[in-house]
């Protein structure tokens, strides 16, 4: 087999990037061979073919067309892949065209804003063993932004957690590192030496004032460096230096509890917190206002803040409105700021930077002289709308003609595009001279993009053409010629044109190079305003859902008044959502809530929990009122989930939990439970969880809901004076339950099951059946099942009512089989839809699907 | 009270036949009922102007579930006994129709719980009931309001409604500033107030436009109690939703009252112009008829004349107390610039006629003309039979030549030129390619960025070409002739002579469409005998 010369090539540039898919530009299409050929297939769904280099080399291929790239791109990326882009440098010719890697991507250094979401953060992160440390460290390559920190190595959960909630869009790690954790996106290994040593003396060079780094985070970080060194050095560019981790100060959340609450489900489809939240005008606001939902805080005063400025807004609707006015349209400030610092900004994106600092200065003007709280004055001073940067990119960036750079910039490249206009002015000028010269009236000058310039002479007079016109192309009815001078102009052009784009490109770059001066001052202006956005959506929200300012404190008070599910109040129809109070305090701070399902427990659960924790965020709270000591950390156990994956029973899980809870829950944490013990059997259930109750009473003190079946539970409450036990408000009417979503005093008496079940449309004889032999052992269905007289009952008796009032001496047989299947539809349609109450249970499905 | 069917007697006394004839109407009825409930928070949605959904929701105190089997019952009410009542209404609703009419109109639901109840109750005008948890308060939802009256449904347009519903939520938050008020017109909040002092609300709905309005009252005269907000006697323009008038609650007009503000700022304002006016009314039951109007938009107050000399004479009192800085120059231009929305008032040139004789120009498409002269070197000013015409000089050129476009003009150029058009302008260029022969333009493709123009349009000149693909890049819309006339007419803000504004205005009286440029908008204002007398006043 021979190896042709283009298959050469592509070996070799393969080489340069073995791990990545090389997107090899063959004419139109982006080519992929061999195993990327297999790849592409399977991952874009494109057919996979093969190509002959040679003879006998023949290997898979497959292509994407050049036009359609991005939308593979993202395809790829979004399925973890690395790619390296590789180009035709030189024209096409007779000789193999020049080619190379232009452009390396992957899914954690993506800074093309077509290729990444407005909304959210874009992060690389590594992990380094060291030691008994795990150095981590990420960065969002569009903004720069970069932070590290240090975990212990053999706490893996924890470290599964803290990566899970940053959500990396990549993972990289040193190769010889064989960590286990436990990642959704697998950790990609790299070669490379790295020592502390090293590692530190690269941070010291590369920033020079940064605080120094301790070993684990340094090693972090220098990997970092490597990889982005390896594929997309000029990322590096706009990497900031790097910041530690806060953990000070920062509410812990761990995953579970994230997702019980829904806070950010990071789905467009799906209603979370987040979504609710979301009222910013700008991407970078959307992303503050997700790190804000991240991090939590404990400092009271930093809440204070948070929360002074929220007042002003949601008190001053002209300043609220005006700034949301202001924020509209402009654009990602953070990452034009790191497009410049990389040098990759094109002109468009100048001129957009141009554009979106006037935007910033609108927002300062309705701020400046208005704002009065601390944090909005701080954020305003922050802006800095630099209007000699805005004069310099409208100076020099000509928006509108051909030209990248206005006329006046630069003498050499005015005097370029002046012998351009020349020899274009005198082509077209051309017609005029030829025609008088040959003598024939129809001679025009053409362009087309084969051929170039050319003269056109009709066929009719095609032997009046002078001995120096050179035949280029025949039509039916003209012939094409060029002529000597022609040619030499046109190749003129061509010539200055390239010189003209080659300055341009230089000039260009200057004038990046020299607004990438400006870099740290756009950066704080874009944090500013982020900051602001998500400030001002935060007030927006409190506004129109009618949210209250918590009062704070050190205290271990949890005293709600009128607290409400805020997605869950969306869901429902006007009023329909019952708010509910909430007190726990010193004496008092366990509640055990007992009360059927459906009946609203999991919802009062969560929307503590939600309130507290949407309060620490800085955020007004969906209350009336709400007095909250501050909480340390939130704890949920929710719901019951398997984890088959880990071959983890949901009992299993319950109780992997609940140590979690019992481990490290304070006094000053908050603590909601909802059924614990329910995956083992009813003994085992109540005994479990009676002493994790106690425990929770008796050792940690910490503020605890706790929602459960289990009555013995709640008689708990009775023994305990620092227990109180509520359950959820239930009416027994004839035509049914009603589940009035009112948490109040005392212990449910029945759990209802069978009621329940038979909303749910479990079939008669298996309810029946409950209801004989279950019944006896049970307490309380009797005083539910005596009640229900069905729906289809009543039909029954009134269709037996119906038989006996037909006059059968009068009734012809067609009218007795009319009215018999009368009978029959009706007894049909009264056993499929049991009325009253099937409304009810509708509602509490909506309920709680959105509970769960 | 409970809700029982009104005797016939009563029935027969009360005036509405049809009450709900507008979504509008729905809305205030079910409003009424929200606002007699002692609510403190009022939350309305729209979707499609009321026609496909309004929900009025309230926190009041809600209906108790033994009334809810006469919700739709016509002429039941909780609010009114016997004919007594009705000579001293106190609530907002009293004739038990609100609710009936919208049953057979439209398909209700009715959510509500009664604050001394447990649970609450859902009921439908199909007369499913069932009970329900919720807050106390009522949630009223009508669905596909006169979907079987397809000629009220095309009354007015569901923008339209959307805009009248919402104005009607901008009085009613004016008049109550006490409550919080919501409005959502197809899933957007587009009016929130949170409930506070009618200076917060204001400022709230309207900003710092209108902090200049002054405190009126409280006016205590005749067993009747008036307060609100007025225009000084320099109101800041003419904007603004002019007088908003409540009596005992109800956003409602009285005549007299009306008339009797207008004479208390006759001297004050330019004739026409209606201050701005926020008036709560608190008045005795007894001496107001809520019910000379179907849908209870007027009132009549009797003994009226009692409180309107003191309530002039109140506002004089307040318009004196403040500095008098109307300016006695208003000029008409003013008007006019506003008007027709070109700031001609900024012009340094207001008029000249210098040099100008009046010259007769015979009829055409327009009637016969004389050209007076030129205003802000922007307007040819004519007179004529039909009244005094002011001609844009820009868009009547515009019209001109576009018709000499049309009619297929062209001009060969001496030497074809070449044009450079800019990168961004080719998608317009290759879009308008066909049309552009019709328009007399003509251009061959000529390398990367050039074209090579032959042909042009009258006046026009190759160099115009990158010109008329911008203005026609900026209005996709219109084709390249129009563009190509914008280009070349005559802009605004260029002096004329009068040979040229003659020669234009002849031009103008032979085409075929006079009245309206190429881009639809008017050409001529007419000032005719009508709007000079609405204008001064005269009648």
């Amino acid at each position: 087999m021979v190896i042709t010369p283009a298959r050469q090539q592509y070996l070799q540039l393969k080489a340069e990037q073995p791990d990545a898919i090389l997107l090899f530009r063959m004419g139109d299409f982006y080519e992929m061979f061999d195993e990327d050929a297999h790849t592409a297939a399977r991952v874009l769904g494109i057919t996979l073919t093969s190509r002959e280099f040679g003879r006998g080399g023949r290997v898979p291929m497959a292509g994407i067309p050049y036009h359609a790239l991005n939308g593979y791109l993202r395809r790829f990326l979004r399925a973890g892949y690395r790619l390296a882009i590789c180009e035709q440098l030189s024209e096409p010719g007779k000789r193999l065209v020049e080619r190379g890697i232009t452009r390396v991507l992957s899914p954690g250094t993506i800074d093309d804003p077509a290729l990444l979401d407005a909304g959210r953060l874009n992060l690389l992160l590594s992990i380094v063993t060291h030691g008994a440390l795990v150095g981590l460290a990420w960065v969002d390559v569009s903004t720069g932004a970069c932070e590290y920190r240090a975990l212990p190595a053999d706490d893996s959960v924890g470290l599964a957690a803290f990566i899970d909630q940053l959500d990396p869009a990549e993972i990289v790690g040193p190769e010889s590192d064989d960590l286990e954790i436990d990642t959704r996106v697998a950790i990609r290994p790299i070669t490379g030496e790295w020592t502390v040593d090293s590692a530190t003396r690269l941070l010291t060079s590369r920033f020079p004032g940064c605080e120094p780094i301790r070993p684990a985070g340094a090693l972090a970080v220098a990997v970092l460096i490597s990889y982005l060194e390896h594929g997309q050095p000029d990322l590096l560019k706009a990497l900031e230096a790097p910041l530690p981790y806060q953990t000070d100060g920062i509410m812990v959340l761990d995953r579970q509890t994230r997702l019980n609450l829904e806070i950010d489900l990071r789905s467009r489809d799906r209603h979370d917190l987040f979504g609710l939240l979301n009222r910013t005008h700008t991407a970078p606001g959307a992303r503050r206002l997700r790190t804000l939902l991240d991090r939590p805080l404990l400092d009271r005063n930093a809440l204070g803040r948070r929360l002074d400025a929220i007042e002003e807004l949601v008190g001053d609707t002209p300043l609220r409105s005006g700034l949301a006015k202001a924020l509209s349209g402009l654009l990602d400030l953070e990452r034009l700021a790191a497009r410049i610092a990389t040098g990759a900004a094109r002109a468009s994106e100048l001129l957009a930077l141009a554009e979106t600092l006037e935007g910033a200065e609108r927002v300062r003007d309705v701020l400046d002289g208005r704002a009065e709280t601390a944090l909005l004055v701080e954020l305003t001073a922050d802006i800095d709308a630099l209007p000699a940067i805005r004069s310099r990119i409208r100076a020099e960036l000509d928006n509108g003609s051909s030209r990248l750079l206005r006329t006046g910039i630069d003498r050499r490249l005015d005097l370029i595009y002046a012998a351009i206009d020349r020899d274009r002015d005198g082509i077209a000028a051309m017609e005029r001279s030829e025609r008088e010269r040959t003598g024939i009236r129809t001679l025009k000058v053409g362009y087309n993009k084969v051929f170039g310039y050319y003269l056109e002479i009709t066929r009719a007079h095609r032997d009046k053409a002078p001995d120096d016109y050179i035949r280029k192309q025949t039509l039916t009815n003209a012939e094409r010629f060029v002529t000597p001078a022609l040619k030499e102009a046109e190749s003129r052009i061509l010539a200055n044109e390239e010189r003209a784009a080659e300055l341009e490109a230089e000039l260009y770059a200057r004038l990046v190079r020299e607004l990438g001066d400006s870099v740290a001052t756009i950066r704080t202006t874009a944090a500013a305003l982020a900051t602001i956005d998500a400030l001002v959506a935060l007030a927006t929200v409190a506004v129109e859902q009618r949210f209250a300012r918590p009062v704070l404190d050190d205290s271990t008070v949890l005293h709600i008044e009128g607290g409400r599910h805020p997605i869950v109040e969306r869901q429902l129809p006007y009023g329909e959502f019952v708010p509910n109070d909430t007190r726990l305090s010193d004496d008092a701070p366990v509640v055990i809530l007992t009360g059927p399902n459906m009946a609203g427990k999991s919802t009062w659960l969560r929307q503590v929990a939600l309130i507290v924790f949407l309060a620490q965020v800085g955020s007004f709270v969906p209350a009336d009122r709400a007095r909250i000591g501050l909480v340390d950390r939130i704890f949920t156990r929710i719901g019951a989930h398997d984890d088959l994956a880990n071959g983890r029973s949901t009992f299993m899980v319950e109780m992997l939990e609940t140590a979690t809870i019992l481990h490290h829950a304070t006094e000053r944490s908050l603590v909601v439970l909802d059924e614990i013990g329910r995956g083992t059997s009813t003994e085992d259930g109540v005994a479990i969880a009676g002493a994790v109750v106690e425990h929770l009473i008796e050792r940690v003190g910490a503020r605890t809901l706790f929602a459960t079946h289990f009555r013995e539970l709640a008689e708990i409450a009775a023994d305990n004076e620092r227990v109180a036990a509520l359950q959820t408000a239930i009416e027994q009417r004839p035509d049914g339950l009603v589940f009035l979503h009112a948490i109040v005093p005392g212990i449910a008496e029945a759990a209802f099951g069978l009621e329940i079940a038979r909303l749910a449309g479990l079939p008669t004889a298996v309810i029946q059946r409950a209801q004989t032999s279950f019944g006896k052992t049970t307490r309380a269905i009797p005083t539910v099942a005596a009640k229900t007289t069905s729906a289809a009952d009543v039909v029954r008796e009134r269709i037996a009512d119906d038989v006996l009032a037909v006059d059968l001496a009068n009734t012809t047989p067609l009218a007795a089989l009319n009215l018999l299947a009368e009978w029959q539809q009706r007894l049909r349609a009264a056993t499929e839809e049991p009325i009253g109450p099937r409304a009810l249970l509708v509602a509490e499905d909506q309920r709680a699907a959105q509970a769960d | 009270m409970a809700i029982r069917v009104l005797p016939p007697p009563l029935v027969q006394r009360i005036a509405a036949g049809e009450v709900i004839t507008q979504p509008r109407a729905a809305v205030r009825e079910l409003i009424d009922n929200a606002l007699d409930a002692g609510s403190t928070r009022v939350e309305v949605e729209i979707a499609a102007g009321g026609y496909n959904l309004i929900v009025v929701h309230d926190n009041g105190h809600g209906i108790a579930a033994d009334d809810g089997d006469l919700l739709f019952a016509r002429h039941a009410t909780s609010k009114l006994a016997s004919a007594d009542g009705l000579d001293a209404v106190t609530t907002l609703g009293f004739r038990g129709e609100a609710l009936a009419s919208l049953a057979t109109i439209g398909e209700v639901e009715i959510s509500t719980r009664h604050s001394n109840e447990q649970v609450g109750f859902r009921i439908t005008s199909g007369g499913a009931r069932s009970p329900i948890a919720r807050q106390a308060g009522t949630t009223v939802t009508v669905r596909q309001l006169f979907s079987r009256y397809p000629v009220r449904r095309e009354a007015a347009t569901p923008v339209t409604e959307a805009r009248a519903i919402r104005r009607v939520l901008t009085h009613l938050a004016l008049i109550h500033p006490e409550i919080g008020w919501v409005l959502r017109i197809d899933g957007r909040v587009a009016l929130l107030t949170t409930g506070g002092g009618l200076r917060d609300v204001i400022a709230t709905l309207e900003g710092d436009r209108s902090r200049h309005l002054l405190e009126v009252g409280p006016l205590e005269v005749d067993g009747a109690c008036i307060r609100g907000l007025a225009d000084g006697p320099n109101p800041a323009s003419g904007r603004g939703d002019g007088i908003v008038l409540s009596v005992n609650g109800r956003l409602c007009d009285v005549p007299e009252i009306r008339r009797a503000i207008a004479r208390a700022y006759a001297d004050v304002l330019p004739r026409q112009r209606t201050p701005r006016v926020i008036l709560t009314i608190e008045v005795d039951p007894a001496r107001v008829d809520a019910n000379v109007h179907p849908a209870k938009e007027r009132v009549a107050i009797r003994d009226v004349a009692a409180i309107t000399g003191p309530l002039v004479d109140e506002l004089r009192a307040m318009l004196g107390r403040t500095a008098h800085s109307v300016s006695g120059q208003r000029s008409l231009a003013l008007d006019l610039g506003r008007l027709t929305g070109m700031g001609v008032a900024e012009d340094r040139s207001p008029y000249h006629a210098d040099g100008w004789q009046t010259r007769d120009i015979p009829a055409g498409s327009l009637p016969a003309l004389r050209v007076v002269g030129q205003i802000a070197d922007t307007l040819i000013v004519c007179e004529s039979e039909i009244g005094t015409l002011l001609i844009d000089q820009h868009r009547a050129h515009e019209r001109v030549i576009y018709e000499r476009l049309l009619a297929g003009e062209s001009v060969e150029a001496d030497e074809p030129a070449r044009i450079a058009i800019p990168p961004r302008l080719v998608s317009a260029l290759e879009a308008c390619a066909i049309d552009a022969q019709q328009a007399g333009w003509r251009w061959s493709e000529f390398g990367l960025d050039d074209v090579l123009v032959t042909a042009t349009p009258p006046e026009m000149d190759p160099g115009d070409l990158p010109d008329v693909l911008a203005q026609l890049a900026t209005e996709p819309k219109h084709d390249i002739a129009a563009a190509t006339a914008c280009h070349a007419a005559l802009r605004k803000r260029r002096p004329l002579s009068p040979t040229t504004a003659v020669a234009l205005v002849k031009a103008l009286t032979q085409t075929q469409t006079p009245a309206t440029c190429p881009h639809g908008q008017p050409i001529i204002l007419n000032l005719d005998r009508d709007f000079l007398e609405r204008q001064f006043g005269w009648r």
